[in-house]
């Protein structure tokens, strides 16, 4: 007859199992260079976005444009690199670390977004450098925080929002994106 | 009240089960090397968790190797879920 475990076997066998989990949690690491990529990615989206909307040009629309695909293109890079280097796929990191839905990284992208785009519809372009690049640092420095507050709490946090918010928020701004393009031309 | 799942008690199972509720899916060798098992051990508690749909697994690359992809599904979470909190209600003698 098969028995139950012992209360001291049953707390051997949580402590083993979260030890294990924390262990692997821990040993997450961003590749050689992330913050570096994501951050400067982000600066590049930031400041065409904001070139394209402040000059009413066909070309500053096509700035736009390739500043959203080098961020699209730097961000799947980056998610292949941490797969290879870690052996995990993690869906809150790519949503919130990268993609950016953690508060603190919407914050910094929105507030940098907005004051960038003042800059250049002034045509303060040297500003608009800067803070896309302040923008760009902070995005950056908010996924390096979300990776520790994930350490601490990994089962909570290894998850993404809800794919249907996901597709939602993407097409969105693709939407968004192409009636900007087709109003300029 | 939430009771022991046998499936999940042995203890190999608990701790794969519970790893892989930090990650979205881990790759085999990985999970390997950190729950420090053979992989014939491995694949048979993978076989049987898949077996009850607390697991699922998926051919894949990694490093441009062949190998598998391991993850906890929602009925093998709600599984663990009941699993820790009996195995909780035992620890407080409950």
């Amino acid at each position: 007859m098969e028995t139950g475990p012992r209360p001291q076997d049953a707390a051997e066998a949580l402590r083993a199992s979260e030890q294990a989990r924390a262990g692997l949690a821990h040993s997450l690491v961003t590749p050689p260079g992330h913050d570096v990529v994501i951050g400067a990615a982000v600066a590049v989206q930031v400041a065409t976005m904001a070139l394209g909307l402040a000059v009413a040009d066909a070309w500053a629309r096509g700035v736009l444009v390739a500043g959203v695909l080098v961020f699209g293109v730097a961000a799947a890079v980056e998610l292949v690199r941490f797969r290879r280097r870690n052996g995990v796929r993690l869906d809150g990191f790519t949503s919130r670390a990268v993609l950016g839905t953690d508060a603190a990284a919407s914050i910094a992208y929105a507030v940098g977004a907005a004051t960038t785009y003042l800059a250049a519809s002034r045509e303060v372009w040297w500003l608009v450098g800067l803070l896309a690049l302040a923008a760009g640092t902070a995005y950056a420095l908010a996924g390096r925080r979300w990776l520790r507050r994930y350490r601490d709490q990994p089962a909570e946090r290894a998850g993404a929002e809800s794919t249907a918010l996901l597709v939602l928020v993407g097409l969105v701004a693709v939407v968004g994106l192409v009636l900007l393009v087709v109003s300029s031309s | 009240m939430s009771a022991i799942d046998p499936l999940i008690n042995p203890p190999a199972r608990l701790v794969l089960m519970t790893t892989l509720t930090a990650v979205t899916e881990a790759e085999f060798a990985t999970l390997r090397d950190r729950l420090d098992v053979s992989d014939s051990v491995l694949s048979k508690h993978v076989s049987a968790l898949g077996t009850a749909g607390y697991v699922t697994s998926r051919k894949g690359t990694h490093r441009g190797r062949r190998t598998t992809w391991i993850a906890l599904t929602s009925r093998g979470r709600g599984a663990l879920a009941e699993h820790v909190a009996a195995l909780r209600a035992l620890i407080d003698g409950i």
